[in-house]
């Protein structure tokens, strides 16, 4: 376990090495709500979104879903890329013994790097903008950041499996990850989709994880389903996810040479 | 002495060609063997299968009696490697590679941070811990997987061409240190290259790899023995390489090899030297003489045979 936590620390020296990249995120992330979600919010006439539930209110909780998913995907992906290219996975593998380790330790420092973001993004929001978090219970969501954390970690570990060329890493970091968003409801309601593009936004994980926190938080639920199917779905796709990404990892240990 | 590495008819087979083809070999604790051989001999492919990344085609490895395929997570407890490839996290500074690499190896804090002192002092790196690893120069990365590996203090240590990059004063401080882990701590070092004098120095026992082969194994000194006490190094006229060769072979036998129209030829007598050299000068652009070292074993074993 010991070995684990100093990989995990490892993990996060290296992520947040880079402390600029990670403020700036944040800061582009607040930027947007703080102008674009204000434009936005007059462009249509002020009015509220859902009842009681206006658009800026409704953006914030969709953006720091937005980041934990970005953040964890990137981190998760970039790690396990540069591992496989370099022989690290092969040298961790000698040195920890068990492959499981690897994973464990890997899984544990993509959540909490997640985790910080999301906190780092409403600690932000709730300094800049303290009246627009007045109505949202911050325990609950604090306590989503950190669910939703370990269920879009799951994803990103099955992404990260992907990226195994530079190309590849490319495309998941800078197309995936944007196409996963515009085709859920973390900018906008899915109403306003184009009804094509609705069979991709009810198979996309991020879709399920964003409309359960706006019910939770602000009581809003854009899904036909109740929250316990709407749990279902979610765990579904953690379980599988986990299930594929574990098979996925053994074998890029394995086939790393040093 | 007990066994430290029993290697057993491996083969290993890849798609398109057979890396190793059934070598066999043993290490004795305490001491350090070199695997020498040419790009592509299997060196690197040996070094993965020890350190149990890659699984044999046939045959089979242990260190200290565990078996790499079948026990390989009692085998890698005693082992740490320096590896070709990188292996290093580049986000991070050197000494935070070598911290987590010796805390996941379950050295405790107090010692490691010790142990780290003293090898940043004797390789001149100690100034240079706390850049991150993306800004160091070739050699100061091979000095942070030296200091990685050399802070475990293994039971088994398997190097990897471990000092490719180093300049020849550190290459010496790395060689004394690895000399004296395996005095004092009685450590097995295994080790690949491809640098006669690296493994003439600080082996005691080497072997040669040719093509998945192992042609030939011994103390050095041995190995040097058996192929003379000089060697003729004959840079030929192209046109003239025939007439040159019959005229040697005829003179000595089997005891010349060929690296492109250069030839060495292997001497049993100093004597031989003087009246080869006036039979042979006028088809020559140089001749030269030297004492064998394992550079020359290497050349005679490796290099093209064109006679025996």
């Amino acid at each position: 376990m010991a070995r684990v936590l100093t990989l995990v620390y490892r993990e996060l020296c290296a992520a947040f090495s880079e402390k600029l990249r990670f403020f700036m995120r944040i800061l582009v992330d607040v930027l947007y709500i703080v102008i674009g979600g204000v434009a936005l919010q007059a462009m249509i006439g002020n009015r509220e979104l859902f009842p009681g539930v206006n658009y800026i209110e409704y953006l914030v909780l969709g953006m720091i879903f937005h980041r934990i998913f970005a953040d964890t995907m990137s981190e998760t992906s970039i790690s396990l890329f540069s591992d496989q290219r370099s022989g690290m996975l092969g040298l961790l593998l000698v040195t920890l013994e068990d492959p499981k380790y690897i994973i464990v330790g890997k899984f544990l420092s993509s959540a909490i790097i997640g985790i910080i973001s999301g906190l780092m993004l409403l600690a932000s929001l709730a300094i800049i903008m303290p009246c627009l978090l007045a109505k949202s219970n911050i325990l609950a969501l604090v306590t989503w950041i950190v669910f939703s954390s370990i269920i879009y970690t799951s994803f990103s570990m099955l992404l990260a499996t992907i990226a195994v060329t530079p190309e590849r890493l490319n495309l998941i970091l800078n197309i995936f990850g944007n196409v996963v968003a515009f085709m859920s409801n973390v900018f906008y309601p899915l109403e306003y989709i184009p009804a094509i593009f609705w069979p991709v936004a009810y198979v996309n994980p991020m879709t399920y994880v964003v409309t359960l926190a706006r019910f939770y938080i602000l009581g809003v639920n854009e899904l036909p389903w109740d929250s316990f199917s709407l749990i279902a779905i979610i765990l579904i796709y953690t379980f599988v996810s986990i299930i594929i990404s574990i098979k996925r990892i053994y074998k890029l240990i394995e086939e790393t040479r040093l | 002495m007990e066994t430290a590495i029993k290697v057993e008819k491996l083969v290993k087979k890849y798609a398109q060609v057979i890396a190793l083809k059934g070598i066999s070999l043993e290490v004795q604790e305490g001491t350090i063997y070199g695997l020498l051989g040419p790009n592509g001999a299997g060196k690197t492919t040996t070094i993965n299968i020890l350190a149990t990344l890659l699984k044999p085609s046939a045959g089979t490895a242990y260190i200290h009696g565990f078996n790499v395929v079948t026990q390989p997570k009692k085998a890698r407890r005693l082992i740490d490697i320096v590896p070709q490839r990188l292996c290093l996290d580049l986000r991070l500074t050197g000494y935070k590679n070598i911290y987590f690499h010796g805390r996941l190896k379950g050295v405790p804090s107090s010692i490691l941070r010790k142990r780290i002192d003293e090898l940043a002092e004797a390789l001149d790196m100690k100034r240079h811990l706390k850049r991150r690893v993306r800004e160091y120069s070739g050699g100061m990365i091979r000095k942070i997987q030296i200091m990685q590996a050399l802070v475990t203090r293994p039971k088994v240590l398997l190097l990897d061409e471990p000092t490719l990059t180093l300049d020849p004063v550190s290459r010496r401080i790395v060689w004394d240190l690895f000399r004296r882990l395996v005095l004092e701590e009685k450590t097995t070092i295994f080790m690949a290259t491809h640098n006669t004098m690296e493994a003439e120095i600080l082996c005691d026992k080497v072997g040669l790899l040719n093509c998945g082969l192992l042609v030939k194994e011994g103390a050095p000194n041995i190995l040097k023995e058996q192929v003379g006490v000089g060697v003729l190094e004959i840079r030929v006229k192209e046109e003239y390489l025939n007439r040159v060769v019959s005229a040697i072979s005829e003179y000595l036998g089997e005891k010349i090899a060929r690296i492109r129209s250069t030839l060495y030829v292997f001497l049993d007598k100093e004597e031989y030297f003087e009246p080869l050299t006036a039979k042979i000068r006028d088809y020559c652009l140089e001749v030269i003489y030297r004492k064998v070292t394992l550079e020359e074993v290497f050349i005679k074993e490796v290099g093209r045979k064109i006679v025996g």
